[in-house]
């Protein structure tokens, strides 16, 4: 009895130690869980801050994000892709990569795993035009079913600015073509004007001598009248005469001097316009010198007469009264070719059988006021805050720089303090008035004048 | 060695003899730690097999045969511990299949520091399977009867063979399931 009262207290007490050391256990499984608890907690947290941080990364990427799977669907896409193709985020999943990049199926099929660009390729959004992007990515094992990771950068901006590059580049050249056309030409003009210089000569010495053949053959016709009774000379007289009225001599004399008078006309119309052509080519001063505007614009009709002839016919509407201005005279002849050279083509353009192109002057008390309209199509409302921007020209490849309105309204309201805008003229789609101030005479040039004629 | 197994040792000798004579065996044995064991904890495989060569000793019975009968006794506990196993399953094999892949995958995850025998999956029929037990305490009389035990609860009959493959330093033991 007593031995298993030995067993039973040894059974009792192993049990209990038993109870002990699951306790102790629990205690320390308690304590395990415990701080498995916070280290899960702690890594949810950094794993939630990392996700946001990644979220955050790929939302403010400037780059569509997008995922791709092996069968060429789209896996997952950014904000950015979002925005840019104008689809949620449950539109965008599992559709063909080729719904929105059109033949990239193809490219990607291509690539062998690692990293790739691609460019040459459109994003085709919702709604807008296709926009060029530039593709760079990654092949391979991405992410359980992923193959590809795409970044696609938006390259619009960039492919206008290398179009807008090329265009300058272009007018560029041709600018560089004109200047070399100009610099010929003023070489021309110089060697044009000597023997203009002494054919004008050589007519006027001809119309001289010719009115003093005229007189010396009315003082034939007066002997040939006095001594006509005279049978003596009857037969030379005959044969002088009969000369004469066979070459038809006074009526030849006549048209001689007509001939001649009109040579020298022309030769003088041809001699203005190579001073014209030299004064315009040289580079002028820069000082402000006394100049009648409506001679001015008379020799820029002049010039500019033969581009017109066919297109478009050249008035002009003087205020004859108006007063010498003080300017640039140069860069005045150049603005007024450049707009006048612009209103004939816009004439062109619009191809009337009635173009009109027209240049008005007026003055008032402190301003002097140009005015050249055309009858062409007019300017464009969205493209009248653009003309001015230098390069810009509306004209194809070899007929305009995109030079000529920036250099007028540099010249005009820069160098001269004037104005140069676009209004409305009745009875014209385009006018370009300038208004230049009317400056004084400044006291240092008053004080040289005054010293010139000084004893 | 896990001290579920001992503890289900004890009510396995508790229910075949009686708990003065585990008691008898716990003292007879010897072990340090006294028959002082608990469900979760880890105890030296080594006191396994005293308490083992304990009862054999005392009862006259064959250490295989004893641990046959344990293993039908420990696959009973399973089953009544771990439903969550049998959920979807209707057939002993496919369960056989299971126990590497995900019996054996979630005790590593509450108890890293445990050591698992490994089954190698041979071949798996529906009137076949072969498997190899590996492990370094060659209890692969245990691992029968954990099978028997299985085939029982399935209301399932195969022959069950075994052939001993290796016994140094791992136990290697081909099991064929014939139905």
């Amino acid at each position: 009895m007593t031995e298993r009262i030995e067993i039973y207290k040894a059974i009792a007490l192993r049990e209990k130690r038993s109870r002990q050391e699951a306790e102790r256990l629990l205690d320390q499984k308690s304590l395990e869980l415990y701080e498995k608890s916070n280290a899960v907690i702690k890594s949810r947290d950094e794993l939630s801050e990392l996700n946001s941080l990644l979220l955050s990364i790929t939302s403010s990427s400037p780059d569509s994000i997008i995922t791709v799977s092996s069968e060429y669907r789209i896996r997952s896409a950014n904000r950015t892709a979002e925005q840019r193709f104008g689809l949620d985020e449950s539109q965008m999943l599992d559709i063909p990569v080729d719904d929105i990049f059109p033949g990239l199926t193809g490219k990607l099929q291509a690539l062998e795993a690692g990293r790739f660009n691609i460019e040459n390729i459109y994003g085709v959004p919702t709604f807008g035009e296709p926009f060029p992007v530039e593709i760079r990515g990654r092949a391979g094992d991405i992410y359980q079913d992923v193959e590809y990771v795409i970044f696609a950068h938006d390259v619009t901006a960039k492919k206008q600015i290398e179009i807008k590059t090329k265009r300058i580049e272009q007018q560029v050249n041709e600018a560089r073509r004109l200047e070399a056309i100009g610099t010929l030409s003023a070489g021309i003009a110089h060697e044009i004007n000597t023997p203009i210089q002494f054919i004008g000569d050589n007519l006027g010495f001809l119309i001289e001598a010719l009115a003093k053949i005229s007189s010396s053959y009315q003082l034939y016709a007066n002997l040939a009248k006095t001594v006509g009774a005279d049978t003596n000379y009857q037969r030379e007289l005959a044969a002088v005469n009969d000369f004469n009225k066979q070459i038809n001599l006074k009526t030849m004399i006549k048209d001689i001097e007509e001939s001649v008078m009109e040579s020298r006309a022309g030769i003088k119309d041809v001699r203005d316009i190579v001073l014209l052509m030299k004064e315009f080519s040289h580079p002028g001063t820069l000082d402000d010198q006394p100049t009648d505007i409506n001679k001015l614009i008379l020799g820029v009709v002049k010039i500019c007469g033969g581009r017109a002839i066919g297109v478009a016919r050249v008035v002009t509407d003087f205020e004859l009264t108006i007063p010498e201005l003080l300017c640039k005279r140069g860069q005045i002849q150049q603005v007024i070719i450049n707009l006048v050279i612009n209103a004939i083509d816009a004439v062109e353009e619009a191809a009337t059988a009635d173009g009109t192109v027209s240049i008005a002057t007026s003055f008032t008390d402190t301003r002097v006021c140009i005015e050249i309209s055309d009858t062409g199509r007019g300017i464009p409302g969205e493209l009248q805050d653009k003309i001015f921007d230098p390069f810009f020209t509306t004209k194809p490849m070899g007929r305009g720089t995109g030079q000529g309105l920036a250099l007028a309204k540099n010249f005009i309201v820069n160098s001269h303090h004037g104005s140069l805008e676009i209004v409305k003229r009745e009875g014209f789609s385009t006018t370009f008035r300038i208004e230049l101030p009317r400056q004084p005479i400044q006291p240092l040039k008053l004080k040289e004048k005054y010293n010139d004629r000084a004893p | 060695m896990k001290g579920v197994i001992f503890t289900e040792f004890f009510s396995f000798i508790e229910e075949n003899h009686s708990i003065e004579f585990l008691q008898e065996t716990i003292e007879h044995s010897q072990v340090e730690s006294e028959g002082v064991y608990t469900a979760t904890g880890t105890y030296p495989f080594c006191e396994m097999g005293a308490l083992l060569g304990s009862v054999v000793e005392k009862s006259g019975k064959d250490a295989s045969e004893l641990l046959k009968l344990f293993g039908l006794h420990l696959f009973g506990h399973f089953k009544n511990s771990s439903p969550n196993y049998f959920v979807g399953i209707d057939n002993a094999f496919d369960f056989l299949a299971t126990v590497e892949t995900q019996i054996h995958v979630d005790v590593k995850k509450l108890y890293p520091d445990a050591e698992l025998p490994s089954f190698d999956i041979v071949e798996h029929t529906l009137d076949k399977f072969v498997m190899i037990y590996k492990s370094s305490r060659g209890l692969g009389a245990l691992c029968e009867g954990l099978i028997a035990g299985c085939m029982e609860h399935f209301g399932e009959t195969a022959t069950i063979s075994s052939r001993t493959l290796a016994t140094d330093p791992i136990t290697k033991i081909e099991f064929i399931l014939q139905k």
